[in-house]
């Protein structure tokens, strides 16, 4: 699907590339759909950098990342929207989804939490911790757009809904070249 | 020693002590990261010096496969037996990010990017400069090679592949008159593959695809395609065998390799026959300081025998004023002259007086092209081989 969309933010109308809905149940069933998922991606967008297999690559390993991180937050019988969009030269992922009650408050202060500034003393700590942290979500993959690929998280929690907004922002292009 | 896993495979190479990572490393948890951690502090215990991960056909990893390396090194970091050394590919966008990461976590962790700097004259190949060049040559050799092809097995309905396809006019002309079911081009050169991709567009060729890759850990299935070429290439690499492996690795058992190098020793012209031949022995030998081997045609047939191919065939491709357009003959020498005499010269550092020596010579043979009377060759040597079937 393609087709323009106004930002919110800016009012401007933006090339839509793709969006899905998704259903978690079938990603949490079978874990490699977020693997599967993430390849499309990264090769049904690729086609407009320059650079094309480093942006497909870069593409679907952000985007494994993300999916990895929401899936195993969201609970079970809910569903996903994935949007990918391009902002002005940034590439956006927005995911919508359920946040599990029992593990809402340390996820989305973890997300709050997540500065560029402290990203590399975190990221390390997490690199190397012995045990997996005991609440359940991918930090180390998060951490690691940001330290690694340069994104930026833009987050919006409807407490009536129950549902997390995120965004990531990605400047494909500096990262290819 | 192999750890087979659904989409990656883990295997220990023990002639280069190094454990290649190919496919997908996408670890669904900590039991599967476990497995991993065995299998390489097990082959850690077993060897001294340096071990060699290799990451160049690992098309992606995630954060959990990360975690794995860092438990890997912390162990290697405890026992202080080892150095590692991380051996990634630039075509690869993750490693870059990801993989210089552990370096930081270990001193004796050494992290190098393969095909930077893998031949000698790298920069000036890849330069969209070259590209006129070699869109020169195929003017002048496709109406001759393409019997040849078709002499060494390739048949419309195959899948075809091009490594080292340059900006792509030998695929596409493939494609258009040689009908295969698929012709994929590689190259390593990211100029030459966006052009190549715009004459696919400009021309409307459908089956075929283009794509950027290191020719010596191509990210292509083992068994996949009918017939391999590899063309004007295996000369300005160092490691020649090592392509001819992916080359042989990728093609179907039974399907042929093939390839062409040019050879200086094959190059003749007539009237100032000596001048035009002691250019070319010079510029072999200034090839030969660039780490091109200009003369390697006739050594194709070795390679491929030792290969153990079956079924070697050998042609040769001469081009020459008789067989050839003079006027597109002498747009190639000149563009040689050029890359020798400019681009070498100036890389080698050449004084002005062994630059106009070297000039000298292919002034001579443009002469012997633009006489009605003049004779000028450029020789060439094409090699095929089946892979044997078992």
């Amino acid at each position: 699907m393609s087709a323009d969309v106004t930002c919110a933010a800016s009012g401007l109308s933006v090339p839509l590339l793709f969006a899905l809905k998704l259903d978690v149940d079938d990603f949490q069933r079978e874990w490699s759909r977020c693997n599967l998922l993430a390849n499309y991606a990264g090769e049904y967008i690729a086609y407009q950098y320059t650079q094309r297999e480093r942006a497909e690559n870069l593409i679907s390993t952000i985007t494994n990342e993300f999916l990895e991180a929401v899936i195993a937050v969201a609970p079970s019988g809910t569903w996903l929207s994935l949007r990918y969009q391009q902002i002005a030269g940034d590439l956006s992922i927005e995911a919508e989804h359920d946040v599990s009650a029992n593990i809402r408050t340390v996820y989305l202060n973890f997300l709050n939490a997540l500065k560029r500034e402290e990203s590399r003393q975190h990221y390390f700590e997490l690199l190397v911790a012995e045990e997996p942290a005991a609440t359940k979500f991918n930090q180390l993959g998060l951490m690691m757009l940001m330290h690694d690929f340069n994104v930026q998280f833009i987050t919006e929690f409807s407490a009536e809904g129950g549902r997390l907004k995120i965004q990531l922002l990605t400047q494909i292009e500096a990262l290819i070249t | 020693m192999k750890l087979v896993q659904e989409r990656y495979t883990l295997n220990y190479d023990p002639l280069e002590q190094q454990i290649n990572f190919e496919g997908i490393f996408r670890p669904g948890g900590r039991d599967e990261v476990d497995v991993v951690v065995t299998y390489l502090t097990r082959v850690h215990d077993q060897v001294q010096g340096t071990l060699n991960l290799n990451f160049r056909r690992l098309r992606y990893m995630n954060a959990t496969g990360m975690t794995a390396l860092s438990r890997f090194v912390r162990y290697a970091q405890e026992q202080n037996v080892l150095r590692i050394r991380i051996i990634a590919s630039g075509v690869l966008a993750w490693a870059e990010c990801m993989l210089p990461n552990l370096c930081e976590l270990w001193d004796k962790v050494e992290y190098i990017v393969h095909d930077r700097d893998f031949y000698r004259s790298q920069e000036i190949i890849e330069n969209a400069d070259f590209i006129p060049l070699l869109r020169n040559q195929t003017r002048i050799l496709w109406p001759l090679e393409q019997s040849i092809l078709t002499r060494h097995g390739l048949r419309n309905g195959m899948r075809v592949a091009d490594i080292c396809c340059g900006c792509g006019d030998v695929p596409l002309l493939i494609s258009r008159e040689m009908q295969p079911s698929f012709m994929l081009g590689v190259d390593h050169s990211g100029a030459a593959v966006e052009y190549a991709r715009q004459l696919q567009r400009d021309f409307q060729i459908a089956n075929a695809e283009f794509q950027r890759g290191d020719a010596t850990a191509l990210m292509l299935d083992d068994n996949s395609f009918d017939f391999v070429l590899c063309r004007l290439s295996l000369q300005i690499f160092s490691e020649p065998t090592a392509i001819l492996a992916e080359l042989i690795r990728i093609a179907r058992p039974g399907g042929r390799i093939y390839v062409l190098c040019e050879d200086y020793d094959l190059i003749v012209g007539h009237p100032e026959d000596e001048l035009i031949a002691h250019t070319y022995e010079q510029a072999a030998v200034f090839g030969d300081a660039m780490g091109m081997d200009l003369r390697s045609g006739k050594k194709l047939y070795r390679m491929l025998t030792e290969a153990r191919l079956e079924a070697i065939q050998t042609d040769h491709i001469m081009v020459d004023t008789s067989n050839s357009d003079r006027q597109a003959m002498a747009a190639v020498i000149e563009s040689w002259r050029s890359f020798s005499v400019d681009t070498i010269g100036d890389r080698l550092a050449l004084s002005e007086n062994e630059k106009a020596a070297l000039a000298a010579g292919y002034n001579a043979q443009l002469r012997s092209i633009r006489s009605p009377y003049g004779y000028a060759t450029w020789g060439l040597i094409a090699c095929s081989g089946n892979k044997p079937r078992s």
